[in-house]
């Protein structure tokens, strides 16, 4: 007897909160003036900071103008930003606590080629949207059905920079890299691609990030006499070839991938940084019609120092990107929809340029060939 | 490989090595005085150059004096550790002392990236002399600043500990502490001095060395290791020593990254630090200048 009414007690019990929810629910959506949620997994401490920092300004700017312009349909946009600490078993762990928040529509973020790729092979279980301010590595990525790409494939800097040394008549490439990953794609593409644009490879060095003093490799780079030289590094050590290379008298133009972008290039290499070709994604100094916008909005946001980088422009653009596809999708929201959203994406922005449709990485115009001019960087002659 | 490629090795070589000779001798004036291997060294070095490179850059003042700031800034560093850490422990051992001393290199380093950042900072060149060019090969006017500066600090330092009483009374507690404090001489003010004047050297290479390599917050414990990996090559317990042993590290560095690869350079080092190590085990130069 007891059994039962236990049992019948249950059932009241069940019924109420089936009601009350039922109750709740269609009010809070009809309501639904709550934010919506981006979240965002970004390197904020660690080796990787200096971007995760250039990110978070981008984000922040973009984050201000489109909650200042009323945000998406009367809702403003929340972000949940998460300290990956430039470590990328932590960075997929982030994604699958933001995929567990059921009011985050989309995740951006990941500051280098390893988180990005933890935290995409995450969100690909988990199916949720995801853009990162990285390069698209491999064809196991460009599988992907959640993951999207905004920088500027590896590929695609070695052929831009083969593309202006043909341009210039350059045909003798030295070419001093960094020993790790980066350096290593670098030195791959420019070897396959040389000979299709005339230039031929004369002398090869590598180098690590923590050296000092590049001196010896590019002594043994000198002897080859190159017409140009690829700097393939990141800071500080870029800085400090190029510092080296004039110390030691080489004349020769040099260029260097997007991972040299930045004013930090010619804080630390000054004078020597003087006429290098860098690929990036923006002219901090010098907009295309795209960029104007944003570039006029950075400078008076930073008076002190008014050229963004590639970094902070890529940043603004993974809000605007997101907040577009948020637009373009009926209330209520849910992720399949802002997924493909974003998949459908016909997007020109400050950093970068983007068609999902057929590849999850950015289009070709995405790169900006600069030159840094006079502690400016220009677009490049 | 011509003569020009071999010369330019060297020079680099030097470059460097006068940089590792700096912080080594800072390694080797601690040790002496107070029997400790100190953790902290590469710290002083980073202290040094950020300090110079945020004065020169933010507040503009001229690097002489911006480097100047650096080094007070260092050895008031080294004078404050001293006092409030080495004293009191002096009694614990040397083995809790030297993770007194790793331990505050932690420390000065999270200090450093929230106080700094964790970006690399650059500083203008002391001397604006033009580089020195041999035979295709270029000593750059840094190069030759801080080598000038390391011969200048080096024969000061000798002359301080031969004809000064508190040089004198250095040597002394190097040789024996207990036999120096029972001949009057105030042991715990030596090693107060001596930290000072090893966190001094220590900043002194790093303002020196900021304007060819950049300092950041964070490079202070590979300084660190490579002094004391100098130091023990040239034998830490000497002055001189620890000196010939920097330069001799950088030159092995900058020979092995030129003629075989800067991949290697590390690795390289090391082993010829192990060979040497068990060739001579109290270092290259010890008994060259036991008298020094």
């Amino acid at each position: 007897m007891t059994h039962h009414h236990s049992s019948i007690a249950r059932r009241h019990f069940i019924a109420f909160v089936a009601a009350t929810v039922a109750a709740i629910t269609p009010q809070a959506y009809a309501q639904s003036n709550a934010p919506i949620k981006i979240g965002a997994i970004l390197d904020q401490s660690g080796p990787v900071a200096p971007l995760g920092q250039f990110t978070r300004a981008g984000i922040d700017m973009a984050l201000k103008e489109v909650n200042a312009a009323g945000g998406v349909r009367g809702r403003q946009i929340e972000l949940v930003s998460l300290n990956s600490e430039s470590k990328p078993d932590l960075a997929a762990s982030l994604a699958v606590r933001l995929s567990g928040d059921a009011d985050v529509m989309a995740i951006i973020g990941g500051n280098f080629a390893s988180s990005s790729n933890s935290i995409g092979a995450t969100v690909e279980k988990q199916a949720i949207a995801y853009i990162t301010p990285t390069a698209l590595l491999n064809d196991a990525q460009a599988k992907w059905k959640y993951s999207y790409f905004t920088l500027a494939e590896f590929s695609d800097m070695a052929k831009q920079i083969l593309v202006y040394a043909q341009k210039k008549g350059y045909k003798k490439a030295g070419l001093i890299r960094v020993e790790r990953e980066y350096g290593e794609q670098g030195s791959k593409f420019l070897h396959q691609f040389a000979a299709q644009y005339g230039v031929t490879l004369v002398a090869e060095e590598r180098g690590a990030d923590g050296d000092r003093d590049f001196t010896a490799q590019l002594t043994k780079i000198r002897q080859a006499n190159p017409d140009f030289l690829v700097v393939w590094f990141a800071n500080p050590g870029g800085s400090l070839v190029l510092k080296n290379a004039r110390q030691l008298g080489m004349t020769q133009p040099m260029m260097a991938p997007i991972s040299m972008d930045g004013s930090v290039t010619i804080k630390l290499a000054g004078q020597a940084a003087e006429g290098v070709v860098i690929t990036s994604q923006i002219a901090g100094s010098e907009p295309l019609p795209r960029q104007k916008a944003f570039i006029d909005a950075y400078a008076k946001a930073h008076p002190d120092a008014p050229e963004p980088n590639s970094f902070e422009a890529v940043g603004y653009d993974l809000v605007k990107m997101t907040v577009e596809a948020l637009k373009k999708v009926d209330p209520p929201y849910t992720r399949a929809k802002v997924r493909d959203a974003i998949n459908a994406l016909d997007y020109q922005g400050a950093g970068t340029v983007v068609k999902y449709k057929n590849r999850n990485g950015p289009s070709e115009e995405t790169l900006v060939m600069i030159q840094a001019s006079k502690g400016h960087f220009v677009l490049a002659k | 490989m011509d003569l020009s490629a071999a010369l330019q090795f060297v020079f680099s070589g030097i470059t460097i090595g006068a940089f590792y000779a700096f912080v080594a001798l800072g390694v080797s004036i601690v040790f002496s005085s107070s029997g400790i291997v100190n953790f902290a060294q590469g710290q002083f070095v980073m202290l040094g150059g950020m300090v110079a490179a945020t004065l020169a850059a933010n507040a503009h003042w001229p690097v002489p004096v911006a480097m100047l700031c650096g080094v007070v800034a260092a050895a008031a560093g080294g004078a404050v550790m001293a006092r409030l850490f080495v004293l009191p422990m002096l009694r614990a051992g040397e083995f809790p002392l030297i993770l007194v001393t790793l331990g505050l290199g932690v420390l000065i380093e999270a200090l450093a990236v929230v106080f700094w950042g964790t970006d690399p900072q650059m500083l203008d060149s002391l001397l604006k002399i033009e580089p020195l060019r041999v035979m295709g090969a270029t000593l750059s006017s840094d190069s030759i600043t801080i080598l000038c500066v390391l011969a200048i600090a080096l024969i000061a330092f000798t002359q301080f500990l031969r004809r000064t009483r508190w040089g004198r009374a250095m040597r002394a507690t190097a040789i024996d502490r207990d036999v120096a404090a029972s001949l009057g001489i105030n042991v715990r003010a030596v090693i107060v001095l001596s930290f000072t004047m090893a966190a001094a050297f220590g900043g002194l290479a790093g303002a020196l060395l900021t304007p060819i390599i950049s300092t950041g917050a964070q490079s202070g414990f590979q300084m660190t290791l490579k002094a004391i990996t100098a130091a023990v090559l040239g034998g830490v317990a000497s002055p001189i020593g620890a000196v010939a042993g920097g330069l001799l590290l950088g030159m092995i560095e900058a020979m092995s990254s030129g003629y075989v690869s800067s991949t290697y350079q590390n690795v390289i080092a090391s082993v010829v630090l192990i060979v040497l190590l068990f060739l001579r085990p109290r270092g290259l130069f010890t008994a060259l200048t036991r008298q020094a």
